[in-house]
């Protein structure tokens, strides 16, 4: 994902020769389709890896035919489980029926709740959603006006300050902030309520996105708003502390490369106004990193919230892949860790395109 | 070794091609001059913080002043005092011993699970980068795989599939860290291996293993050192937030992880410092870790 910037820009296509106008048009158009299509092939490629290697971890796992039949099953009862749940069956097979099961969207059965794992998951999916938005949210609000404000003067007191907070962010261990911060919160200040997960119960009305906070609003319950928004406050804050670090030094980086290039000099010597400037030149050329940073963090909030949740009894998919791994029970386990990285490969791919879609000196280039 | 290095150089120095990092006759001396440099502009409170950790972890637990794993049903939850700095925990144990001890567990395994995977990376990034083509290829693919998994529950995956102990942990780390490894030295070295220099040492008969790990590998040796300190601190906060969740590392053997869970409940009930000062200690190492590999990423760059 380098980002040439500078010269290149002189190159797009704009003040170029008018003859065969069209045709470099058409030909940009195969390219993009080429592009695209390449990607999605990329996609579907990395995602059948990924799942592969949950297929190697689900096997590598201790047989569970041994664990759903009695202690004092026979060894004929032992094959007749094992046939029947297809472990007899040669690997390339069992490969793909995993595969053809993944597809219809069969992640198996938790062997805790006898429940499909699918299912559960859905179930809990909003929770997840509702934590990591809120969190994105919190971080993007610190992180990309402090960063582009630390950018443009760097070492500036504003950049130290900010850039510390982003160093402690990324020690410190996310769990123990939570902890730390319920102990303040609730315990000293007694202004959050006791982190026992959502604030369900509160409202009345009935859910339309499975979202409390939004469900809320949509519903004009402003007190089950206020509530739920309270439930959340904390456990979002201690997750955004985790991901706000890198999407804010990589704002920052990109700041700087812009406010040191020249062109962005050029510019402002040419009596730009500064304003001006910084809409027309910085905000354009720091979209595609920040882009980038973005990706990597909604793939990682997809499954880095595991500890907040556990901390914060929220019922998303991080707290139930660590019950589940409490009892051994490894289908829901391997359901989370597949749906959190092909939604990071997804969105990486989608932010990928995006920058594509943004930036006409990839295209040319091509 | 020297004639070679000295074959080297007089090619260099015949086509004009004077490459900054190979093309000097006393390789040994400059090495040497340079770790002295380094050592002269390290970073003061972070090297200090870190010397303070490496001894605690050499003499720590000869000299702490309980034993950690006493409890003590007299003094349970004491506060910090002039007998238990940071107090005691649920079963009467002294914190302040424990938060010491466990700095053994923590850091060793790190380091010894970051090592393997930096060792294993490190050598299977360079190999890549001189072969090239669908090795290559094949190599980078696994690794952008490997790397779409969530960390933390990769290490959950892993963990299911190999079973729960502290080997195992070792080996999840070193699995964790590894494909950083293969990228970076991979990055560093891929653009070197046309240099003309590479070209003189195959013309000199060297072989490839020789050329990739005493030729090419050394290229690397500051971006590795940066990622080292940064994987460690990964790796402690990664087996601190295992050993949270009962993975790894098991109570009551002193780990900070572990303590900063044991002492969660009593959080509510104002009992503070069990928790508080295990997760300190946590983000002291890490801190410290980070402006360390800030760092060398700024050496790297002032270098080129």
């Amino acid at each position: 994902m380098a980002l040439s910037t500078g010269p290149e820009l002189d190159r797009d296509g704009s003040t170029g020769p008018p003859q065969g106008a069209d045709e470099p048009a058409s030909a940009t158009r195969v390219d993009v389709f080429m592009y695209v299509a390449r990607k999605l092939g990329s996609l579907v490629l990395v995602s059948v890896l990924v799942a592969t290697l949950t297929f190697v971890v689900s096997r590598a796992t201790a047989d569970p035919s041994f664990l759903m039949v009695g202690q004092d099953a026979t060894d004929e009862i032992i094959a007749a489980r094992r046939a029947e749940m297809g472990l007899d069956q040669p690997m390339y097979r069992q490969w793909a029926s995993y595969m053809a099961d993944l597809v219809r969207g069969d992640l198996g059965i938790s062997r805790r709740t006898f429940a499909p794992v699918g299912g559960e998951i859905f179930e809990r999916l909003p929770a997840t959603v509702e934590l990591a938005g809120a969190a994105l949210l919190l971080s993007l609000l610190v992180a990309i006006p402090g960063g582009i404000r630390a950018g443009l003067r760097p070492d500036g007191w504003i950049d130290r300050l900010v850039g510390s907070i982003a160093q402690l962010g990324a020690a410190i261990p996310n769990f123990w902030l939570g902890l730390m911060l319920i102990y303040f919160g609730f315990y000293w200040l007694g202004w959050f309520p006791a982190p026992t997960g959502r604030g369900l119960f509160a409202l009345e009305s009935e859910s339309v996105t499975g979202i409390v906070t939004i469900d809320a609003i949509l519903a004009r319950d402003w007190s089950a708003a206020r509530d739920s928004v309270g439930y959340l406050l904390l456990p979002a804050v201690t997750l955004a502390s985790g991901v706000m670090p890198p999407i804010l030094n990589v704002t920052r980086n990109a700041a700087v490369s812009v406010v040191n290039s020249a062109y962005y000099e050029a510019a402002l010597s040419f009596g730009v106004p500064r304003r001006v400037v910084q809409r027309r030149l910085l905000l354009p050329n720091i979209s595609a990193p920040v882009i980038n940073i973005l990706a990597i963090t909604i793939g990682f909030l997809m499954g880095g919230a595991v500890l907040v949740e556990v901390v914060f009894s929220w019922p998303g998919l991080g707290s139930y892949a660590v019950a589940a791994m409490d009892s051994s029970d490894y289908n829901p386990v391997l359901g989370v860790v597949l749906l959190a990285s092909v939604t990071y490969v997804l969105v990486y791919q989608i932010a990928d395109l995006v920058t594509f879609a943004m930036d006409p000196r990839l295209r040319i280039s091509r | 070794m020297l004639r070679l290095e000295q074959l080297v150089v007089l090619y260099a120095g015949l086509t004009g091609q004077m490459t900054a990092n190979r093309a000097d006759t006393h390789p040994r001396r400059t090495r040497l001059a340079r770790a002295a440099v380094w050592i002269r502009r390290l970073p003061l409170l972070p090297t200090i913080m870190l010397a303070i950790t490496f001894l605690v972890i050499l003499i720590g637990p000869a000299i702490v002043p309980h034993d950690p794993l006493q409890p003590n049903p007299a003094n349970v939850l004491e506060a910090p005092s002039r007998g238990h700095w940071f107090g005691t925990n649920g079963f009467g144990m002294d914190v302040f011993s424990r938060v010491i001890a466990a700095a053994r567990i923590d850091v060793g395994v790190a380091v010894a699970g970051v090592t393997v995977g930096a060792v294993v990376g490190s050598i299977l990034g360079a190999t890549v980068a001189y072969t090239g083509g669908w090795v290559d290829a094949i190599v980078q693919k696994a690794i952008e795989v490997l790397q779409s998994f969530p960390l933390f529950l990769f290490a959950l995956a892993l963990f299911a599939a190999l079973g729960d102990n502290t080997f195992n942990l070792v080996v999840v780390i070193s699995s964790i860290s590894l494909p950083w490894y293969v990228r970076v030295v991979r990055s560093v070295i891929s653009p070197l291996r046309e240099a003309d220099w590479v070209k003189a040492l195959q013309n000199a008969g060297a072989s490839g293993p020789r050329i990739v790990v005493l030729e090419l590998l050394p290229n690397a040796t500051s971006q590795v050192l940066g990622l080292f300190a940064l994987s460690t601190a990964l790796a402690i906060q990664v087996i601190a937030a295992l050993a949270f969740i009962g993975l790894g590392v098991q109570p009551p053997f002193p780990e900070w992880g572990s303590m900063i869970n044991t002492g969660a409940p009593f959080l509510l009930q104002g009992a503070w410092w069990v928790s508080t000062f295990p997760g300190v200690a946590v983000v002291l190492v890490v801190i410290s870790l980070h402006s360390l590999s800030r760092f060398f990423d700024a050496e790297t760059r002032g270098i080129g």
